[in-house]
């Protein structure tokens, strides 16, 4: 199985007005992080929602075989302290990334944690 | 006629399971040749547009088989059904315009909000009015007292976002005065579903024998093609019978079932809308339904049951296609390449799997014995393809960034052209 780079999903939806939706527009979190990812190691991917509506802005880190963890209600400020909490999951044995020890920022926009589903085989890190 | 040609590209063939750099040439609307390997080029001699993609991937467009492009992204059916038609055309019209935008060049639609709404925008599609995939137009669903969609009480009467009907003369009727108005799929519902809230459940089928007999004859009888909302066995099996060419959900299909089906695979196809259930369990909290309530409501169980058997399914040989009820709240419209994801990690599809059963496999859902050619990277295919900046066959979630998808094309023409996000053009060449 080919190994997905590591990745960040953002909402590109959250914090922008429906009719700035779906264009070039991005939300000041969003930009926040296009702006800090180079360098980390990790991949934007800036989806169409992320189902935090409420409590915009919304990043997730999911992958085959890993919890998918949600964070909502984050700004601009976040962005240093979400990354690094990425890095750390990707970096995270399968199936122990849900335990990992969060940073003060994110304690508590930890909004959902999903155990890892279905068919897919681990995936092993080197 | 135009003509472009797309040089130095990772092509996805649509049934293929790694990406061959080579180069595409269209001629009007349909793929005119590809040259991959050794003999990998095209002449540029007299080509109209040479566009240099700069090793991206060009793959054909996507298609969604259980399409609801007319819902407005509402909590409940209720609120669907409560959108004035007109404000209900401008939903739809946007809606398609975003499908494209998404790289969907294709979609059949499985449930009409309002009884002509999706005629109403296939045709305007096809007549250049606005943009969206090329379209085929379904009936709102067709349910029974009781059935999904039917909300109201003996006390209560609450408009359905179907057409609720009871005996095989009333289905009758109505469906020819829908084939008059111009759809091309019916669709009726032969089982219950967690939707309802407990109330139906997704294993009983509501439906006798006689009415989803009735159902499928005058359907057939007209010339038209038919989807069910079959999670029930019993459901799975009245579709094979009658010849219902769109079995969605097919969550609780036993294995006799799974196998009588999979002797027939090349007449039906398996569109199991899994996102309905994992969305609804796992991400609707915002909207008041945390995992318990959908477990009490009986969701979980058709999201556990259903990877099970669309598992089975995919082993099988069956089609199963990804994609489906994408349009409310809590997955929304533009969500829907995250399928891809599922069919990987749910029924245990392998990456180019999955893709190919969103073009290659869609295409020829989409198409049917119309015999149109699409869903392919192929000499004589239409040309509905996109360029993307990635390999999607290493990570399908690239297809769910609409940055990543830099250009669209449909039917040979551009709907975003590649230097709108000119990432893909920047870098090097592809390796050979």
């Amino acid at each position: 199985m080919n190994e997905a780079p590591p990745r960040l999903f953002v909402c590109g939806s959250c914090g922008l007005a429906p009719r700035e939706r779906g264009g070039a527009m991005r939300s000041p979190f969003t930009a926040a992080v296009a702006a800090a990812i180079a360098g980390t190691g990790l991949e934007l991917r800036e989806v169409a929602c992320l189902n935090g509506c409420l409590h915009p802005c919304n990043a997730a880190l999911r992958a085959p075989a890993r919890a998918t963890l949600r964070f909502s209600a984050l700004g601009p400020d976040d962005v240093a302290a979400l990354l690094a909490f990425a890095q750390d999951y990707w970096r995270a044995a399968p199936g122990t990334e849900a335990a990992l020890a969060l940073p003060a920022e994110l304690a508590a926009r930890r909004a959902m944690t999903t155990p890892p589903l279905g068919a897919a085989r681990p995936v092993r890190r080197r | 006629m135009g003509t472009t040609l797309f040089t130095n590209v990772r092509i996805f063939e649509g049934t293929k399971p790694k990406l061959e750099a080579g180069e595409v040439l269209i001629e009007g609307n349909r793929i005119r040749k590809v040259a991959t390997g050794q003999g990998g080029r095209i002449s540029p001699d007299g080509v109209g547009e040479v566009i240099d993609a700069g090793g991206a991937t060009l793959m054909p467009g996507l298609v969604n088989t259980h399409c609801h492009f007319t819902y407005n992204n509402a909590t409940s059916l209720a609120d669907i059904t409560s959108l004035p038609v007109e404000e209900n055309l401008l939903c739809a019209i946007k809606n398609v315009e975003k499908y494209l935008d998404y790289g969907f060049t294709a979609a059949v639609g499985m449930a009409s909000a309002k009884p002509r709404l999706e005629v109403v925008v296939r045709n305007a599609v096809e007549r250049g009015d606005f943009p969206g995939p090329r379209l085929r137009a379904c009936t709102p669903e067709y349910t029974v007292s009781g059935g999904v969609g039917d909300d109201s009480r003996l006390d209560l009467y609450i408009p359905s976002i179907g057409i609720v009907l009871d005996g095989p003369d009333a289905f009758r009727k109505s469906i020819r005065e829908l084939v008059r108005e111009g759809v091309d799929i019916v669709k009726f519902n032969n089982s219950g579903d967690s939707f309802t809230f407990g109330r139906l459940p997704a294993h009983v089928n509501p439906m006798t024998e006689e009415e989803v007999r009735a159902i499928c004859e005058t359907t057939l009888n007209l010339g038209k093609r038919i989807g069910a909302h079959a999670h029930a066995d019993s459901g799975v099996r009245q579709c094979m019978k009658y010849g219902v060419e769109f079995i969605n959900h097919a969550t609780y299909a036993s294995d006799a079932t799974i196998a009588m089906l999979a002797k027939r695979a090349d007449r039906h196809w398996v569109v199991p809308a899994i996102a309905a259930r994992y969305n609804t369990t796992y991400e609707a909290g915002d909207w008041g339904i945390t995992e318990e309530v959908a477990t009490n409501i009986g969701n979980k169980r058709e999201l556990e049951e259903g990877a099970k058997t669309m598992a089975k399914m995919h082993a099988a040989g069956i089609k199963v296609l990804p994609f489906g009820d994408y349009g409310f709240a809590w997955l929304p419209i533009g969500q829907d390449c995250r399928d891809l994801e599922h069919c990987v990690n749910l029924f245990g599809m392998k990456p180019w799997e999955a893709l190919r059963a969103a073009t290659a496999y869609g295409g020829e859902a989409w198409a049917g014995q119309g015999g149109e050619l699409l869903g392919r990277i192929k000499t004589g295919y239409l040309a509905d393809l996109l360029i993307v900046d990635g390999d999607p066959l290493a990570d399908l979630t690239i297809l769910q960034d609409r940055r990543r998808i830099t250009a669209v094309m449909k039917d040979g023409r551009f709907h975003r052209r590649p230097e709108r996000f000119a990432a893909a053009a920047k870098r090097g060449k592809a390796a050979a």
